[in-house]
């Protein structure tokens, strides 16, 4: 953030390698194995009960499945990093992009706080959002 | 006009798919957040997910992060090895070779799967 | 063969840009430097481009010939695959009559980078010596001839920002940072990691394309970027 740019530089690559790894994770945890691959439930540590009642009922299995995941403590603090490290990678990257394209001085630092500004209010609605999780049942 | 050549093109793409996958990030986050209201407030999202319109925009997402990634990818080569620099041209287009085969593979599996 | 030049004027009195066309009659293998000459003395003499050395050598004639930064002495008619010659002033300066734009900006950035030899604490007791394997390291960005092709290629440099130090000079940077006897990189530091330093660089190659010493500019710039990051 200061003019030096070094760090930011930086910064904007290791965080790019770390959300290869962890959105890698992310999508095929939960786009792949709760998904198309039904045998994910198993690797996830779902009991028989679990199983019984999503197959019971197909309205609850999205919710239940992705519940069960998200009360984890594990994964909290997984999608806490990916949320912290996504939205930094991203808004930077907005930042660097309203740094080139406006030209004048004044519109440019209204540009960069409001990126910050919506940036942040992201990450606060993402971590609260995980970390406060408990799973509500029909 | 001044021509738009390889390096050009691929950082103009990396700036559009970013802002888009940004967009999308914005929708993820808040639309997640609705899981700690209940199913009920859920599942209403998970609806609107499995339109037609969000399900093409999934898709198109595919490609943006594929881009977006392997061009990432990369810029670090060619930033962090002189090997890479050399081979700017080739590796371009090896970017776009590969995110146009992984984008038709996973854009079908993701298009045929059901919501 | 016969071709059509289309060459931008402006007059500076009058303050009018246009494009003016000329047929002319040329041999493939000329130069497009030749063809301007032609131009000068058979159509038009108020024409007015910088050339001197016509070899490649003194960096003068650099123009944006069909899209491209080039020197009009190095490219040959046959070379550019098209009977259209579209010749403009480099971009991004100020343009002061017709072809000839006021390069007192793109001066300006390289003096910034100190390009020129600071010696080192302690200076040796006799002369600076330098192994081969040392020598090696900047050995192409020595080439540079000031054209100024690579900076005005730049989008960062054209569109945005033109207090950006620019390509030529972090090719300039990279000649007196890399060289082993040169003891001024602290000072010279300071230029590259700064808002118009290194990281409005976007590693897009333009500059590398334009090069007519054909320095690899993007790869310098690399260099750049780890050794700032490494010593700051």
């Amino acid at each position: 953030m200061s003019s030096r740019g070094s760090q930011a530089w930086l910064f904007q690559r290791v965080t790019a390698v770390l959300i290869f790894l962890l959105l890698g994770t992310h999508v095929f945890l939960y786009h792949y194995l709760m998904g198309p691959a039904n045998w994910g439930y198993d690797i996830l540590g779902f009991g028989a009960a679990d199983l019984a009642k999503i197959k019971a009922d197909p309205n609850l299995m999205k919710y239940y499945s992705l519940a069960k995941v998200f009360a984890n403590p594990m994964w909290k603090v997984f999608d806490v990093t990916l949320i912290t490290v996504g939205t930094y990678h991203g808004f930077y990257g907005i930042k660097a992009i309203i740094d080139d394209w406006v030209t004048h001085n004044g519109w440019r630092a209204i540009g960069n706080w409001v990126t910050y500004l919506i940036g942040f209010i992201i990450w606060v609605i993402g971590v609260v959002a995980v970390i406060s999780f408990t799973p509500k049942l029909y | 006009m001044y021509k738009i050549k390889e390096g050009m093109l691929s950082w103009l793409l990396h700036k559009i798919t970013g802002v888009a996958i940004v967009a999308y990030l914005i929708i993820h986050i808040w639309s997640m957040a609705k899981m700690s209201k209940g199913p009920e407030a859920f599942n209403a999202v998970i609806e609107t997910y499995k339109t037609t319109l969000f399900r093409a925009g999934e898709v198109l997402l595919l490609g943006a992060i594929l881009f977006h990634g392997l061009n990432g990818f990369r810029l670090i080569l060619a930033e962090f090895t002189a090997w890479a620099s050399k081979r700017h041209k080739l590796l371009i287009y090896l970017t776009y070779v590969l995110a146009v085969v992984l984008f038709i593979i996973g854009g079908w599996f993701m298009w045929r799967a059901e919501g | 063969m016969q071709v059509t030049v289309e060459v931008f004027r402006y007059d500076p009195d009058t303050d009018e840009s246009r494009f003016d066309t000329f047929i002319k009659e040329v041999d493939p293998k000329d130069r497009v430097l030749d063809v301007m000459m032609a131009i000068k003395d058979e159509d038009d003499g108020t024409i007015a481009f910088r050339k001197s050395c016509a070899h490649g050598v003194c960096g003068s004639c650099a123009m944006e010939i069909n899209g491209l930064n080039r020197l009009a002495c190095q490219v040959l008619i046959q070379d550019l695959k098209s009977k259209r010659i579209h010749i403009r002033p480099i971009k991004g300066m100020k343009v002061l009559r017709d072809l000839i734009v006021d390069m007192e900006a793109f001066f300006a950035g390289l003096e910034k980078v100190k390009p020129y030899f600071i010696p080192g604490e302690p200076a040796p007791a006799a002369e600076y010596h330098q192994s081969v394997k040392d020598r090696a390291v900047f050995d192409e960005t020595t080439k540079c001839i000031m054209c100024g092709s690579c900076t005005t290629s730049c989008p960062s440099f054209r569109w945005f920002n033109r207090e950006f130090v620019g390509p030529a000079a972090f090719v300039k940077a990279h000649r007196f940072i890399f060289d082993s006897r040169d003891g001024g990189n602290e000072e010279r530091l300071g230029v590259l990691d700064d808002k118009n330093g290194l990281w409005r660089c976007h590693s897009i190659y333009n500059c590398t394309d334009a090069c007519p010493r054909e320095i690899d500019i993007t790869k310098a710039i690399g260099d750049l970027k780890r050794y700032t990051v490494i010593h700051r």
